[in-house]
């Protein structure tokens, strides 16, 4: 077995084992919210600036890494666009875009630090901080101009959920502290370490409580095309956007990881809010996240190879 | 010494205080942290329970002593927390907390200070005292919880033998010879789910811990908290001391076991009250005055260790 696929199954057996809690019952749908947002609020905040304080920079070339992966989001964003003159209503589009442009970072963390170490986990750790504020502007703009919330979005409301955002304050945080070379060791970093080590676990499970099943029934033909876009295009734009800026490596093979890693649940919410088709990202979210299985381990053997 | 203490101990009161920051600041509302309380229970620290007791090694003479000191301690610590609760007139609620603050010890910062102290080695024998306290205490845990929730009944025993703590003690320590024998070159590969999801187990139940305390709701309970907190920590010391001494240990199972004594309470008690929804605000408050006191309690309980 290789080390990705070796890295991929229990990583893949606890969003199953999410799956079932919520299926079984054993804990209940409605307990999952307050889950969600000590994940995302408070833990991986902490992985993030925990992982990003203490890694060595002096062995990690980030700098064309992380322009590449800026660039990849933007490319897949116009690609996205231009299937807009296509006959697909408002919401739908919305929703395809979003499933071309939003990744699922978590499991991509968690998997990069399986399968390449902290190197690896570093590296998918900094791609947070430029790539949230870029992709949520994108999804937003989109949603404002064809979702079916007509109420139009206001601008400083917007910005200041990006400024406040806490994935963005964990990383510069993180960053800030590993340019001044502290919080690297002692009862800060312990402190941050055990808070974040909840994080992995807690995510993958409310990914696997959050898989719709019933969802992918609808709009069978919109769904297939942003499956496509998310797990084929997606990969060979960043990875051909690294090549063209010699990323090469670990940071290529990551690129690509990230093109093919599966939706997220964001999309739902921001969905939900402004008008988006929730059933079409639910089921998105869903087929990326078990198709990812496959489409993982294959691009980044692609790039490696 | 004071160091390590520090070391041990500083993140755990930090991200207390975080949960109950994260609470009364409303970023997590009260509301939300039933769910995360339900997960820790019923799935995080079953897990977390199952792989370590499943790994433990209990081959050899000494372990079979070490495991029998360890559950008569753990036994004798519950039976005088429940004389003593008996005797102050707690309620049922109360004495749940007292009881399974008295028996249930922190073995992750035990741990951490073991090997501090004895070496590496020493996990080993950490490990073979902890099966049968945990099974022990995790059911004294769960079942007063209940009958303090719905009396002595069909219902409890119900409530004990289906609690998700109870099977993975049990199933892991059923299972513990006989896995690596049929899957031998399959079991670790097979606990990594089960490692990855009971890896977040201790520091969401500090987090959720900070967020149920309620310093209003303590008002008339100062004596119930201090015994709780005392129980633990000098009680346990006195007591594990006690049965090191009966069994004749010396080096590193003494250093092992009367560590366990000076132990803060765990955490994971918090989660059974809560979703019990038994005093779990006065529970949440009694492990962590055990934090402090077992600071307190822990270099005497080293330096007596030591000396054997």
């Amino acid at each position: 077995m290789s080390v990705v696929t070796g890295a991929l199954i229990p990583l893949f057996g606890v969003i199953v084992f999410g799956w079932t809690l919520r299926r079984s019952g054993l804990v209940k749908a409605e307990l999952w919210a307050g889950i969600n947002k000590l994940s995302y609020q408070a833990l991986l905040p902490a992985t993030l600036f925990a992982t990003i304080s203490q890694a060595d920079f002096s062995q990690i070339q980030a700098g064309s890494f992380l322009v590449a992966g800026v660039l990849g989001f933007i490319a897949m964003g116009v690609i996205a666009l231009a299937f807009k003159p296509a006959p697909i209503d408002g919401p739908g589009f919305t929703s395809l875009f979003q499933g071309g442009v939003r990744w699922n970072g978590f499991v991509l963390l968690a998997f990069a630090q399986a399968a390449f170490g902290p190197e690896g986990a570093v590296l998918v750790a900094l791609v947070f901080a430029p790539t949230v504020p870029v992709i949520n502007i994108m999804c937003v703009a989109v949603l404002s101009i064809w979702g079916a919330n007509k109420t139009p979005p206001n601008a400083s409301r917007v910005g200041l959920r990006i400024v406040t955002n806490p994935l963005i304050i964990g990383c510069l945080a993180g960053a800030a502290a590993s340019l001044l070379g502290v919080f690297q060791t002692g009862p800060v970093s312990q402190t941050l370490s055990l808070i974040g080590r909840a994080a992995l676990p807690l995510i993958l499970l409310s990914i696997g409580a959050g898989l719709d099943f019933s969802a992918l029934k609808a709009r069978p033909l919109l769904l297939v095309l942003s499956i496509i876009l998310k797990l084929i295009i997606a990969p060979l734009v960043f990875y051909t956007t690294g090549r063209l800026l010699g990323v090469e490596g670990l940071a290529l093979t990551l690129l690509a990881a990230i093109g093919s890693a599966p939706g997220a649940a964001a999309a739902y919410v921001l969905a939900a809010e402004m008008g988006g088709d929730k059933r079409l990202i639910a089921g998105h979210v869903t087929a990326t996240t078990l198709l990812a299985f496959i489409a993982l381990p294959f691009w980044v053997w692609f790039a490696a190879s | 010494m004071s160091a390590l203490i520090a070391s041990a101990y500083i993140p755990i009161f930090v991200v207390i205080a975080l949960g109950y920051t994260v609470r009364v600041t409303g970023l997590i509302p009260r509301q939300f942290w039933q769910g995360i309380n339900v997960l820790n229970h019923r799935v995080l620290l079953p897990c977390f329970l199952f792989t370590v007791i499943i790994k433990a090694d209990f081959s050899g003479d000494q372990p079979l002593q070490l495991a029998s000191a360890s559950a008569l301690s753990t036994l004798t610590l519950l039976a005088l927390a429940f004389l003593v609760t008996r005797l102050m007139r707690l309620s049922a609620a109360q004495s749940a907390g007292v009881c399974a603050t008295a028996v249930q010890w922190n073995f992750v910062s035990t741990f951490a200070m073991t090997e501090r102290l004895a070496g590496p080695e020493a996990l080993t024998q950490s490990a073979i005292i902890l099966a049968p306290a945990l099974i022990l205490a995790t059911t004294a845990t769960v079942s007063s919880f209940s009958i303090a929730s719905s009396g002595i009944g069909k219902r409890t025993v119900k409530t004990v033998i289906t609690d998700p703590l109870i099977i993975a003690g049990v199933s892991g320590l059923v299972l513990n010879p006989i896995l690596p024998l049929i899957l031998p070159d399959t079991f670790q590969r097979l606990l990594v789910p089960f490692e990855i999801i009971g890896s977040g187990s201790i520091t969401v139940v500090l987090l959720a811990m900070g967020a149920g305390l309620n310093f209003a709701a303590l008002k008339g309970k100062f004596k119930p908290l201090v015994t709780a907190a005392f129980l633990r920590t000098s009680a346990g010391t006195a007591i594990a001391t006690a049965y090191v001494m009966v069994f004749g240990f010396s080096g590193t199972p003494a250093i092992a076991l009367i560590l366990t004594g000076a132990a803060p309470s765990a955490a994971f008690i918090y989660a059974v009250a809560a979703d019990f929804n038994q005093e779990a605000e006065l529970t949440a408050a009694m492990i962590t005055l055990s934090v402090l006191f077992s600071a307190i309690a822990t270099p005497i309980a080293a330096a007596i260790a030591l000396s054997l």
